[in-house]
């Protein structure tokens, strides 16, 4: 009896139940959004990517693709073609976001604007205008397909490259770097043991940020190359415009592998210099 | 008062149908319930249109661009197209009181057939191409709309025209009538007339800049010559100023003739010598250029990735302008494009002087060529109300008028289906060297004069001759107030025997060196007014004075007129392509071939040096920061 009673005291003594609005709610418009636009998407390209055109399950898609020579090289272009863009961005946004991020030099952060205004417009008009300018320069994509791209892809993500960079670089330990050369370090040494290290968070999300766009953009060199240089993003459209769904998902699904992969391997990397300032 | 005459008169109709065509019935009634077998069925179909229910939404699916619209700026003023059916409908149809269009875009067939097979949008009317319906046609996925419009017509009370049938050119909606495609659900072959009402038509060819910097070795004249034949595209005299089309079926129909070229210019004279007709000329070549068997296609893939050496790019859209601006001297385009380029090329040429030799010219390469349709048709849908079929309908009826037809076509630029007078006038008024004004022709000294007068405000007006008719003749030719200059502007007295100011007579002299185009074959029975084989005969002189080195003369150089209105001849030489069907796959395989680049050494090479230099650099790095712990760790061991 006396159990009973206690167990009615419980319950008596319980506050009741009111549902109060709590921080997490907060999220439920981004989740909505994240399951309807970027889950449910993804589901129906591994779908549409192991079945065939009925709709059963098979490995067509990934038996055509890797016993494909066209698609294996234009898999390889593309790789080939975005490892230039990084390297070519990496190499002149480098010294350049050094530059930028000495207060001496750029006061007022003008000169940042400045260079990542062209990311304001949109890229399609930019390309357009960028066909003109290499036409008239003589650097068209008829005699020169390959240069032509690369030019058009530096120029697009040259920005994604500058801002990360200038970031990391605006938390550099200045007083590290003067102390390396007050020890005697020559200005190679000091950016070599000094700079770079402390940089390499920066440069890791650079690399991402220029890697993998290019790879899948497709109206850069479809514009400037006059459709000569054929990319991964434009074999996807060109399957999926002939109703090649499966195909077309397959690829894309090669293309969030790779994304995938890359997202691993920096991710280790940021959390082993995670001094703060990983991306911008 | 109009319902009460309606309805009696629909029941003495229905009756009269019943009980004895032939003494009610007009000729057409009798003749579309003896044609059609499910005639009580339809009838019973088109009963419910007379108080249609249900949604009064009429939705269209069409290209961009496709439809006159209001623009002001270029002397378009009317209200958009849509505008004026949603007017007209409510004018005339007092049933559709809540009419709404809604009009949406596309740009490729292919998304076009995409959207309706994913049923992402359900469509009462949609403009795909000739092989877009013989795929809709294949899929059993299409109404057939050509009885409802017939049994529409034959009952006064709809207010139907059948302007298609009408004022449609006999020649074109033959053409497009004949197109056949095997039903996959039915296993019956039909033809497209059934279901399609044709909107555009046009042809692929070769537009050509003769005085292109590039060419400039060239002789504009040889380049006309050569460029009456699909090889030269993969000729390397023309290396690096073509561009051809990154589109699949094109570009596959480019390579089909090359590669079949020894066949087609053996058709070619057989039919030159007049040993085929014209007919089974037509016919032999529309296989050759249909054929899609594995062989071909690996051999059109060869001749292809051979072609993307030779070219300057492919592109889908830049081509109008590029050939304008000078970036490349030959495109493959299609007919409006080429008439929107020339236009263009016109009028920078007038805002800056330059006045060129030839100026872009546009070709149908002689051995054969493509000619294309756009139609209208309605995909099947289970939600479609009838009022929206009978507004479909009316659609159909409202764009095939001969006004609102030239309307289109004014503005688009492309051709239509439809005929009639209106349509004559248009094209009159575009390209019969006539209509321009009136001069006088001294043939003694082999001299023109411009004619004027000068109005109460002592402005120089120039006599335009745009009356057919002639009216103003007389009035002109009394007119003592009439002046005459040479062609530098200079006001000349120009008198007769009598010593009195000549009498204008200049627009009944034809000048000899005029090109005569006969388009009777496409006006044919669509006149009300006009005469054909008389009204039809057109005079211009944007035809080059050149002949082929075969002898032939030059109607296969022409600029916006041959673009729009190729002559019959022409046409006899042009072929529709078929759906590729089950060979679509193996196309598009091809296709991705021909899109992959080869990959050169040097890209090989760059490649594996960049990999060895990021590779050996880590691995340096990773190496130089263990022996510094290694050195520190001693170090600290030593200092302990």
């Amino acid at each position: 009896m006396k159990s009973n009673s206690t167990a009615i005291q419980r319950v008596a003594n319980k506050k009741p139940h009111v549902v109060l609005f709590q921080r997490k709610y907060l999220c439920i418009p981004y989740s909505i959004f994240l399951i309807l636009f970027i889950i449910i998407p993804i589901l129906l390209i591994v779908y549409y990517a192991f079945s065939d055109a009925t709709g059963a399950f098979s490995f067509d898609a990934l038996v055509g693709f890797f016993t494909t020579w066209t698609k294996i090289n234009v898999l390889f272009i593309s790789i080939f073609i975005a490892l230039q863009t990084t390297l070519i961005c990496l190499l002149i946004g480098y010294p350049l976001a050094y530059f930028l991020a000495d207060k001496k030099v750029n006061k007022n952060a003008v000169l940042v604007t400045l260079f990542i205004a062209p990311m304001w417009i949109n890229f399609v008009l930019r390309t357009g205008a960028t066909r003109d300018l290499l036409t008239w320069m003589n650097i068209n994509g008829g005699n020169y397909p390959y240069l032509a791209t690369l030019i058009g892809m530096t120029y697009n993500y040259l920005p994604f490259v500058i801002l990360p960079l200038y970031t990391t670089m605006l938390k550099l330990d200045r007083s590290q770097i003067e102390a390396a050369s007050d020890l005697g370090a020559n200005p190679f040494q000091v950016f070599i043991k000094n700079i770079l290290p402390q940089s390499v968070p920066g440069i890791v999300s650079a690399i991402t940020m220029t890697f993998m766009p290019t790879m899948s953009s497709y109206v850069i060199s479809d514009t400037l190359s006059e459709g000569k240089i054929t990319l991964l993003g434009n074999y996807i459209y060109l399957d999926f415009s002939n109703t090649a769904w499966n195909d077309g998902s397959f690829m894309a699904l090669i293309m969030l592998v790779i994304v995938g992969i890359s997202m691993l391997f920096t991710r280790n990397k940021e959390n082993q210099d995670s001094k703060g300032g990983a991306t911008w | 008062m109009k319902k009460i005459f309606v309805l009696p008169s629909f029941l003495a109709i229905s009756l009269s149908f019943i009980i004895n065509p032939v003494i009610f019935g007009s000729a057409q009634f009798i003749k579309v319930s003896a044609e059609n077998a499910v005639d009580a069925d339809l009838k019973d179909f088109i009963d419910g249109f007379k108080n249609p229910d249900g949604s009064q939404t009429l939705r269209l699916l069409n290209w961009e661009d496709y439809i006159y619209q209001y623009d002001p700026e270029n002397g378009h003023e009317e209200p958009d197209l849509i505008t004026q059916f949603e007017d007209y409908v409510k004018e005339n149809y007092p049933q559709f009181a809540n009419v709404n269009v809604v009009y949406s875009t596309t740009d490729t067939n292919e998304t076009m057939l995409n959207e309706l097979a994913t049923g992402k949008a359900s469509y009462d009317l949609i403009c795909p191409s000739d092989y877009g319906i013989q795929r809709l046609m294949r899929e059993n996925s299409l109404v057939k709309i050509k009885p409802l419009m017939d049994a529409l017509e034959s009952i006064p009370e709809y207010n139907f025209n059948n302007n298609y049938m009408h004022y449609g050119s006999n020649y074109m909606v033959e053409a497009l009538a004949n197109i056949s495609a095997i039903n996959d659900v039915t296993g019956e072959t039909e033809y497209l007339g059934e279901y399609a009402v044709g909107y555009m038509w046009g042809t692929l060819g070769v537009i050509f800049n003769p005085e292109y910097d590039l060419y400039s070795h060239i002789n504009p004249y040889e380049m006309i010559n050569d460029m009456a034949d699909y090889s030269s595209l993969w000729s390397e005299k023309y290396h690096g100023g073509i561009s051809i089309k990154d589109s699949m079926r094109d570009t596959y129909f480019v390579g089909l003739a090359e590669t079949y070229k020894q066949e087609l210019s053996t058709l070619l004279d057989d039919y030159n010598k007049n040993l085929i007709s014209a007919e089974e000329y037509n016919k032999q070549i529309t296989e050759i250029l249909n054929r899609c068997d594995q062989t071909t296609i690996d051999k059109v893939k060869e001749k292809l990735i051979e072609l993307k050496n030779n070219i300057f790019g492919l592109e889908v859209d830049s081509g109008k302008q590029d050939i304008v601006t000078g970036t490349i001297g030959v495109n493959l385009a299609w007919s409006g494009d080429s008439v929107y380029s020339m236009d263009l090329a016109d009028e920078y040429n007038d805002e800056h002087g330059i006045e060129p030799e030839v100026g872009l010219c546009y070709s149908v390469p002689k051995t054969g060529a493509n000619i294309w349709f756009d139609g209208w048709c309605m995909p099947k849908d289970e939600t479609r109300s009838e009022a929206q079929v009978y507004l479909s309908l009316l659609f159909l009826d409202f764009i095939s008028d001969p006004a609102n037809a030239s309307q289109n076509t004014d503005y688009i630029g492309y051709t239509s289906f439809i005929g009639g007078d209106d349509m004559l006038d248009l094209m009159r008024d575009w390209y019969d060297i006539r209509t321009d004004y009136i001069y006088y022709y001294d043939e003694e000294n082999d001299e023109y004069y411009d004619v004027y007068y000068y109005d109460e405000n002592d402005n120089q007006v120039f006599v335009w001759y745009d009356d057919f008719h002639f009216e103003g003749e007389s009035k002109l030719n009394n007119d003592p107030n009439l002046y005459y200059s040479n062609l530098d502007g200079d006001e000349i007295d120009l008198l007769d025997e009598t010593g009195n100011q000549a009498k204008y007579n200049s627009f009944l002299t034809i000048n000899p060196e005029w090109e005569v185009v006969d388009l009777s074959y496409f006006f044919n029975d669509t006149l009300d007014e006009y005469e054909n084989n008389v009204d039809t005969i057109f005079y211009s002189d944007c035809y080059l004075p050149f002949s082929y080195d075969d002898g032939t003369k030059n109607e296969c150089v022409g600029r916006q007129f041959f673009c729009q209105f190729p002559d019959e001849q022409t046409i006899n030489r042009c072929v529709i392509m078929q759906d590729f069907g089950a060979q679509n796959d193996a196309i598009r395989i091809m296709w991705e071939d021909f899109k992959a680049n080869d990959i050169q050494i040097w890209v090989i090479v760059l490649f594996v040096v960049e990999i060895v230099a990021i590779a050996g650099l880590i691995t340096f790095l990773l190496v130089k920061k263990r022996i510094t712990y290694h050195l520190r760790k001693n170090r600290r061991k030593q200092q302990k």
